[in-house]
């Protein structure tokens, strides 16, 4: 681009014609503030009661699996879930599963009883 | 941006940004009234030149406030009030743009889009001017972002590399990339970007 160009550019760009915002532009964003600030802040995802809760959940499913996979295959004799054709590890997955469903369960059962003495305390 | 819009000194600006940030944060929310009432316009016209189009401008400017408003206090000083608060509003142009106008816009649909199709429009010195301001808003996001803030403030390439989070080098490739772009589509469109004798520079 040659040094006329470039100053023409600069030329148009420059003086661009500036447009005064409409009357009632600012009474229309302060509203919209206002409302803002009046609204409670949305709660928060639980990250660290979701954290808590998997994290043990994972470990208890991983050393259910471990713990199984190590069981000779007798000692499952006779067991629901020790259906044929399943091996040990899937056994011990399955195993985690329903330890992670009943601890969930108890978690949710013990959050319930929890929450309304929490709230009457506050 | 007190050069460009005739405010206060920019350090009287800054202090009173300050002191009225301080005071929002401090759950005085009518106290972003000062703030909008003193950026009103620049976020507007900022606004206009990326869109266009003066209600759009209005909507994007309305929106880019209430963000600076959630946003207050993720302003760090070491930067100026008003770098953080139209980097803010870049963030949320792009966006508004994005949505507004699927990104196969090309400069070939210039004409329709600012409707200057009368030839006797188009050889006034007003309806080129606008045409070439078209051609820069609808240039590829990076080469329009950088050549939109850098004339809006002035041609200051450190505000501008500050305001798009950028170095002041990528700044100036970008600007000298972006004006080959623009040159060359509007060559191709029949608009070449020529001096005319009354506007030559002196």
């Amino acid at each position: 681009m040659h040094q006329a160009q470039l100053d023409e550019l600069e030329r148009i760009l420059t003086n661009e014609p500036r447009h005064e915002p409409m009357i009632g532009f600012s009474t229309r964003v302060l509203r919209r503030v206002r409302e803002e600030a009046a609204t409670p802040a949305p709660i928060r995802f639980p990250w660290a009661r979701l954290l808590l809760g998997l994290v043990p959940n994972l470990l208890l499913l991983l050393a259910a699996v471990v713990w199984v996979a190590r069981q000779p295959a007798s000692a499952w004799a006779g067991y629901p879930f020790a259906a044929e054709g399943f091996s040990l590890p899937v056994q011990g997955a399955l195993a985690g599963c329903v330890a992670i469903v009943l601890s969930l369960a108890v978690a949710g059962v013990a959050s319930r009883w929890v929450a309304p003495r929490r709230s009457a305390v506050l | 941006m007190s050069r460009g819009f005739g405010l206060g000194s920019p350090n009287q600006e800054r202090d009173e940004d300050e002191a009225a940030v301080g005071r929002v944060l401090a759950g005085e929310v009518d106290a972003f009234e000062e703030i909008v009432e003193r950026w009103q316009g620049p976020l507007c016209n900022l606004a206009y030149r990326f869109s266009r189009n003066r209600g759009l401008a209005e909507e994007m400017a309305q929106e880019a406030f209430l963000k600076i408003y959630r946003n207050l206090g993720r302003w760090r000083r070491e930067a100026k009030f008003s770098t953080w608060m139209f980097s803010v509003a870049l963030n949320h142009f792009r966006s508004a743009l994005r949505r507004q106008m699927p990104s196969g816009v090309e400069l070939t649909e210039l004409d329709a889009a600012t409707r200057v199709g009368d030839l006797e429009a188009e050889l006034d010195a007003a309806a080129n001017d606008d045409i070439v301001r078209r051609a820069v808003s609808l240039l590829p996001p990076k080469y329009r972002d950088t050549i939109i803030v850098f004339y809006f403030q002035q041609q200051d390439v450190a505000e501008t590399a500050a305001t798009l989070g950028l170095a002041p080098g990528t700044v100036k490739a970008r600007l000298h990339r972006g004006r080959k772009l623009l040159e060359k589509k509007l060559t191709a469109l029949g608009h070449p970007l020529a001096v005319s004798p009354q506007k030559e520079p002196k």
